[in-house]
């Protein structure tokens, strides 16, 4: 009985899985700070990918808490935010009247308006067609609604690689029609983790800085691994509490 | 042996560390130190014989988070398998980062039941009895009994298990489990009731002196308005930046009149102390160690937090961080074992003496 029920378990997750597309494809993202500047990636998956895997892989500097009782919570883009762990996450967001935390939205593909997301970045799964918005604010106010996947994502051209674009929209332009300049940077395989995905730059008149592409964003925590010399004093501090042990069940 | 309130400082001394530092560096010198104050001090009570299934249950708590974290947390670089995305929780990509903070929360869960039960196994139970505030010493006397009875349980169990092997009884499944639990329950609440006659019969609860009905109601009264002035005040500190100062001074009286109801209430209570536990040097050798200790930790954690904290997912590196001087401190709290022979000395010779 509970044989059959586990395998029909099993068979309704298999069957629903093949029976949606879970293709490669392209996620918008659109980040919009305090002062009205508005970046915009458009990034290459290979399925479903949650709201965090997805800033992680666009590049940017995000400093995010994966162990709070809320779930994977975002703290700071690019500088914009709060320096988790030294301050709280949500250190502008403690009581009092204002409050402005990176609010998360996102839009379906083919949907009309942009949504509050009632999950947060480690559970949302944002699908292919559809774009991601992180905005700097008090929950209230979504991105505009000119920032469709198609604005987002340039349509796929003839080439083989497709182009990724970084597009900066200043708060003042009515259209989405402005120029954008178009960069194709195909990342190398063998330094990316995951080859599949192509990261992009913004391109360098954008009063963004550049970002390497092969390492991974700096916060203030360390970001290189601690060499093993450090590791020698606990070696000898955990030795001698073992001999201790031992040397104490021994003797009596 | 040490004295009571040197055994709880040391308690607090390791308990702190191992709740605060999600670190598998740190949290392992806990666990050596703990293990070598057992080794030293706690094989010999009667409490100290449980350690083993105090660890087991470790073990077993320490094997059940890891596949709890690696399953539901979905980010990380290093992926060990995927499972379909659009499965409820569990459906995504599975990581080496997430097994690894499974393992050392398990890892953290695990020290803090080892540090409790090296505690439980070296101090004395009558003491620390009798070191419970005069308010509390009902709810001391049903902890201290019901602590004591637990490795009697542990015999009995084995007893039971014995006898209804004899009767034929095989364990299959969890439905064998109940010829086993059955009499294990009857015969630890007789056991309850036999001890709760003989406390009676020995004139137990009848130091407390009676209270009318008027000094109860208006307790109960004082109580409840400094419980709800210290709810207020928290949450005003909380959630209102602003009226910091107003929830500070409700906070402060709340607590204050808890304080005094609870003096208040333990005035009735009369004891005769005629036997007091002696202070030695060797006590205040180990308090002075166990503040040390919380000295450090906390000076690490408003100077270099970075080295305390481990965090594998990306971006953070994979290896854990240690501070030298945390962990120098932490080594600290094994010293109760090196004063051990002087103390273990001395209970011997008093044994020999009565």
């Amino acid at each position: 009985m509970r044989l059959l029920a586990l395998s029909l378990l099993i068979a309704s997750g298999w069957l629903s899985s093949a029976l949606r597309s879970d293709e490669p494809g392209r996620v918008g993202l659109v980040i919009r700070f305090e002062d009205g500047r508005v970046e915009t990636f458009c990034l290459e998956v290979e399925g479903e990918v949650t709201g965090a895997d997805l800033l992680l892989r666009s590049g940017l500097d995000v400093v995010m808490d994966t162990a709070s009782s809320m779930g994977v919570t975002i703290c700071r883009i690019e500088g914009q935010g709060c320096d988790f762990p030294a301050e709280h996450c949500f250190c502008r967001c403690m009581g009092g009247s204002d409050c402005a935390y990176w609010n998360y939205f996102y839009r379906e593909p083919g949907g009309d308006t942009w949504t509050y997301s009632n999950l947060g970045a480690g559970v949302h799964k944002a699908e292919v067609g559809s774009v991601e918005a992180w905005v700097w604010g008090d929950g209230h106010t979504p991105p505009s609604d000119d920032l469709t996947f198609e604005a987002v994502c340039a349509a796929p051209t003839h080439t083989p690689t497709p182009s990724p674009t970084a597009t900066t929209f200043p708060t003042s332009a009515p259209t989405a029609t402005s120029p954008r300049p178009t960069t194709t940077l195909p990342l190398p395989a063998t330094t990316s983790p995951r080859p599949t995905t192509t990261l992009l730059l913004p391109t360098p008149n954008l009063p963004t800085t550049n970002l390497p592409t092969t390492n991974l964003p700096t916060t203030n925590l360390p970001t290189t691994n601690p060499s093993p010399a450090d590791y020698w004093p606990f070696a000898l501090a955990l030795l001698a509490l073992i001999a201790a042990a031992l040397v104490i069940r021994r003797r009596t | 042996m040490f004295h009571t309130l040197s055994w709880l400082a040391w308690l607090v001394a390791a308990a702190v560390p191992a709740f605060t530092l999600r670190n598998p560096l740190y949290s392992a010198l806990i666990l050596g130190a703990a293990w070598v104050v057992y080794t030293a001090l706690g094989r010999s009570t009667l409490v100290g014989s449980s350690w083993g299934s105090f660890v087991k249950l470790g073990f077993f708590l320490f094997a059940l988070t890891i596949p709890f974290n690696a399953l539901s947390i979905h980010i990380g670089q290093i992926v060990l398998f995927s499972l379909p995305p659009n499965w409820p929780i569990i459906g995504g990509k599975i990581t080496l980062e997430a097994v690894i903070a499974g393992a050392v929360n398990g890892l953290a869960l695990f020290t803090i039941l080892v540090v409790f039960a090296a505690f439980n196994a070296v101090v004395d139970h009558y003491q620390l009895l009798r070191a419970t505030p005069a308010f509390l010493f009902q709810a001391g006397v049903v902890i201290s009994i019901a602590i004591t009875f637990v490795p009697q349980m542990v015999l009995s169990a084995k007893e039971i298990r014995q006898a209804q092997r004899i009767r034929g009884h095989r364990f299959r499944g969890l439905r064998d489990l109940l010829p086993l639990v059955m009499p294990l329950l009857a015969g630890g609440l007789e056991r309850a009731i036999q001890l709760a006659e003989t406390m009676e019969a020995r004139g137990f609860g009848s130091a407390v002196r009676p209270r009318s009905r008027r000094e109860t109601l208006a307790a109960q009264a004082g109580m409840l308005v400094a419980l709800l002035a210290l709810l207020i005040g928290l949450s005003v500190v909380a959630f209102s930046g602003q009226r910091r100062v107003w929830g500070g001074a409700l906070i402060a009286f709340g607590g204050a009149g808890l304080l005094f109801l609870f003096w208040l209430q333990g005035r009735g209570v009369q004891q005769t102390r005629y036997r007091r536990p002696r202070w030695h040097a060797r006590d205040t050798v180990v308090a002075l160690a166990g503040g040390i200790v919380l000295a450090v930790v906390i000076a690490a954690k408003a100077t270099a937090p970075a080295t305390l904290s481990y965090n594998p997912y990306p971006p953070n590196p994979l290896m854990p961080p240690f501070n030298p001087w945390v962990g120098a401190a932490l080594l600290l709290l094994a010293l109760p074992a090196l004063l051990a022979p002087a103390a273990v000395g001395e209970q011997g010779a008093r044994a020999d003496g009565n």
